[in-house]
């Protein structure tokens, strides 16, 4: 009996670790468990793969909620609006290329602008190889940023102009010819290296997290220890922090003095020029290989909508989108003065209210630039 | 690999039931191979740095026994060398380099390059344990070690390699040798101790941390109420990391059948810092008696002998914690401590009776000495005492840190660890029952009130 219990618990054991030290397999399952929320891809949900594993509630309620599983927080997301091409549109000839984050990430776009046949999304976080415009239509470029997002931005620092091969492998967003720079981005390639990333790989621990214990049938133990250390200490996960009025959640590092990320940290004027050259080179960039025209947009944190008086604010987005140097659409009072709530409360992104706000913001502006 | 961390967990599984399965003769094997995977997790290549001693003292050890003399003596010399020698390459060449250009800059000589490099984890507990091998084997009163494998694995047994307890050949070895049988009381001791030792890492030491690392980190900006209170919780802070670690090595061992010697015997209740250092880090303090201050004549010797003996001992213990000035004030303000306990108890000047006063003294004593443990520089130490000394701004201004209910709860909760201790002197005689219940109320307080950031432990650096 003694043996047979060492046996089970070995082999049990051994087949957990030997699991989470698959990189691979970790990482579809995070994929699928992200995109499970989402209902973007038509996953069979009868599998036993999806039944046993797609069981998380990090994503489905918000990524604040996942952060810190406060309960008085879980509020299910509303799903995006769709804007996809209308069938009779009339041609317009021209294209809109859209360089943006995870607030227009995973979105349908195709049709939300009246002036545009089509709308290309490139995620900035992600590589994506050189831009090749069709030279039969007029191409536009929209830089969307999260007002965080901004914060040292260098287009020399991008993925765009720092491939390498392990992740032009991957073909993210667009097929790629060469890398302009060595290797900087690199995968494991020599034998050592793979060995070292699997066997020694310093997320084991975060693998078998997520193995074991990523599941909605631990939400209730989670929200008992998050709902505790609030109510007793006014902790909560570090990343996330509460707003003043504590009717959402925020992220800790636009609101932590302490984080280069922060809405309530000194920013001095020669790091905002600093950051206004580096958007112009940028401008300058993407208008030299074709755009017509270059457009800045900046969502605003929720912390500068919701909870700017909390500390003294920096006014980053304000202070940017002065400069003329740029064409900008400008959408921060437009937010503040909103009737309705534009932000999810248990996320860092707007919900479907400040998706369409934005959309329509950028339309009116587009009205005049034709 | 964290004794804190999710992969500990799995690795403790699987080491443990595997070890019973296999036959007596090849566990070692095992032990071995799991203890360097143990290691390498933190940073694979320094592997070869235990190694290379590991390879020098068991031929040390081999050579000491087969020679007599000065021989002996040579051969003993050479291991010492090497260890002292890797020591004080990768924990204390920058520190000598900074000092020396120091000094030389006053004459513009060309600066002493540093070398950039992570120190390698626990160096300074393995290279203890291995030179204590081979000065016993030169003493005679271990036999030379034949089979490299156990002595590869007395050195890097993993519960103990990177933060002690340090162990001696004689109590080690012979375990490693025998057949040892699957003992429920082991395992289920052993298991409730390494529970113990997780409570007081992820729900006091990690907690105090949570206020203590960010005081200490910036210490101008804060009352004297805060940064007295800060010294206060940095004594629990690294009392239960430390002797928090010790319970789960102690504890990972016993479910291996192996019993590793007790480091810490409630060190915060002795009467006067000699004590003290009875009951803290008891395993290094008899290192330096064994090893240092009985054959420097410990206190079988003049008065002022024993003066410079204790002071040599202290300065050395605080070098052996790290490479920095503040380590080597502790230890001086110790021995100063205990030289003036001396002379009092000497003179007959002590008041015995009031027993109360002699504990909250020496509580005191230590605690302003941990300020230069933990203080960043020794300027913020003295920084520290100063204000705190001072007593300007007796108000708490830390509240963005830690609340106040959280202060009464940290309060509370080594109030309970100190009762706790009392109680749990007797645990290896507890009813099953009794751990199990004990070892599920832990677990469920570890869980709910347990900082999970796997912190690493303080002594880890060392």
């Amino acid at each position: 009996m003694q043996k047979f219990t060492c046996a089970l618990i070995s082999v049990l054991s051994a087949t957990l670790l030997l699991a989470a030290m698959d990189q691979t397999f970790i990482g579809g399952l995070k994929f699928n468990r992200y995109y499970d929320h989402l209902d973007l891809r038509q996953m069979d949900r009868n599998s036993w793969y999806h039944r046993l594993l797609i069981r998380s509630d990090k994503w489905r309620y918000g990524d604040l909620y996942g952060l810190c599983y406060l309960p008085e927080y879980k509020f299910k997301l509303e799903p995006f609006k769709k804007y996809p091409k209308a069938s009779g549109k009339s041609v317009t000839n021209r294209v809109l290329y859209v360089i943006g984050d995870s607030f227009l990430a995973d979105k349908t776009l195709n049709g939300a602008f009246d002036g545009f046949d089509d709308v290309k999304f490139l995620d900035r976080r992600f590589p994506f190889g050189p831009i090749v415009l069709d030279s039969t239509k007029q191409n536009y470029l929209v830089m969307e940023f999260g007002e965080w997002g901004l914060v040292g931005y260098n287009i020399d620092k991008t993925f765009q102009t720092m491939w390498s091969k392990g992740y032009l492998k991957v073909k993210v967003n667009f097929n790629t010819t060469a890398a302009r720079k060595p290797t900087v981005y690199n995968l494991p390639n020599t034998f050592w290296d793979r060995l070292n990333n699997t066997l020694f790989n310093k997320n084991l621990s975060r693998n078998l997290e997520t193995l074991l214990f990523d599941d909605k049938l631990f939400t209730p133990a989670k929200e008992l220890k998050a709902e505790l250390n609030y109510k007793l200490f006014d902790r909560v996960d570090k990343g996330v922090a509460v707003s003043t009025d504590k009717k959402r959640l925020l992220v800790n590092s636009t609101v932590d003095t302490t984080s280069i990320l922060s809405d309530f940290r000194n920013i001095s004027d020669k790091e905002i020029g600093t950051l206004i050259n580096n958007l112009d080179a940028a401008n300058h960039y993407y208008r030299s290989i074709g755009f017509k025209k270059v457009i800045l947009t900046i969502v605003p944190n929720a912390v500068s909508v919701y909870d700017q008086h909390r500390l003294p604010y920096n006014r980053l987005l304000e202070r940017v989108e002065r400069d003329n140097r740029f064409t900008v659409v400008d959408v921060y009072k437009q937010f503040k003065d909103a009737p309705v709530n534009l932000y999810y409360r248990s996320d860092t992104h707007w919900n479907p209210e400040g998706l369409d706000l934005w959309v329509k913001a950028m339309n009116k502006s587009m009205e005049s630039w034709w | 690999m964290l004794f804190n961390s999710l992969l500990f967990v799995v690795f403790f599984f699987i080491v443990t039931s595997l070890y019973y399965l296999l036959p007596s003769k090849i566990r070692w094997i095992w032990l071995l191979a799991a203890s360097c995977y143990f290691y390498m997790y933190f940073k694979p290549e320094y592997i070869l740095i235990i190694l290379f001693t590991i390879i020098v003292d068991y031929i040390a050890g081999l050579l000491i026994e087969k020679t007599s003399g000065r021989k002996r003596k040579l051969f003993l010399l050479l291991s010492i060398v090497v260890n002292v020698g890797v020591l004080a390459f990768y924990k204390y060449f920058n520190f000598f380099a900074e000092n020396i250009d120091l000094l030389l800059g006053y004459t513009h000589a060309p600066k002493i390059p540093l070398i950039d490099f992570i120190l390698p984890i626990g160096l300074s507990f393995h290279t203890f344990q291995a030179m204590s091998y081979t000065i016993e084997v030169y003493r005679g009163n271990q036999k030379a070690e034949r089979h490299f494998g156990i002595y590869a694995l007395y050195v890097m047994f993993y519960p103990q390699m990177v933060a002690g307890p340090i162990e001696r050949p004689q109590h080690i070895l012979p375990q490693l040798h025998s057949k040892i049988r699957f003992s429920s009381k082991n395992l289920n001791t052993g298991i409730f101790l390494m529970i113990v030792g997780l409570f007081k890492k992820m729900v006091i030491a990690d907690r105090l941390g949570l206020y203590v690392d960010p005081v200490f980190s910036n210490p101008h900006v804060h009352s004297s109420l805060d940064l007295l209170l800060a010294t206060y919780f940095f004594a629990f802070q690294i009392y239960c990391d430390f002797s928090g670690y010790s319970d789960i090595a102690v504890g990972a061992a016993l479910t291996l059948g192996i019993e590793l010697m007790r480091n810490f015997n409630m060190p915060y209740i002795s009467q006067n810092v000699s004590e003290f250092w009875h009951r803290w880090h008891i395993s290094l303090s008899t290192w330096f008696r064994d090893y240092v201050y009985i054959p420097l004549g410990g206190s079988h010797v003049s008065f002022p002998k024993t003066c410079r003996n204790l002071l040599i001992v202290f300065l050395v213990s605080g070098m052996w914690h790290g490479a920095n000035w503040k380590y080597l004030i502790w230890g001086l303000v110790h021995s100063c401590f205990i030289i003036l306990y001396l002379t009092f108890k000497k003179n007959k000047l002590l008041p015995d009776r009031y027993k109360f006063i002699n504990w909250l003294v020496t509580f005191n004593l230590v605690c302003l000495a941990w300020v230069f443990f933990r203080a960043e520089t020794v300027a913020d130490a003295w920084y520290i005492l100063g204000r705190i000394c001072a007593v300007k701004n007796f108000s708490y201004t830390a509240g963005a840190l830690m609340s106040g209910r959280e202060i009464v709860f940290c309060i509370a909760i080594i109030g309970a660890l100190v009762a706790g201790e009392r109680y749990l002197r007797d645990l290896r005689d507890f009813s099953v029952i009794k751990k199990t219940s004990l070892a599920a109320t832990l677990l469920v307080i570890c869980y709910f009130l347990g900082i999970f950031n796997e912190a690493q432990f303080i002594y880890f650096q060392f």
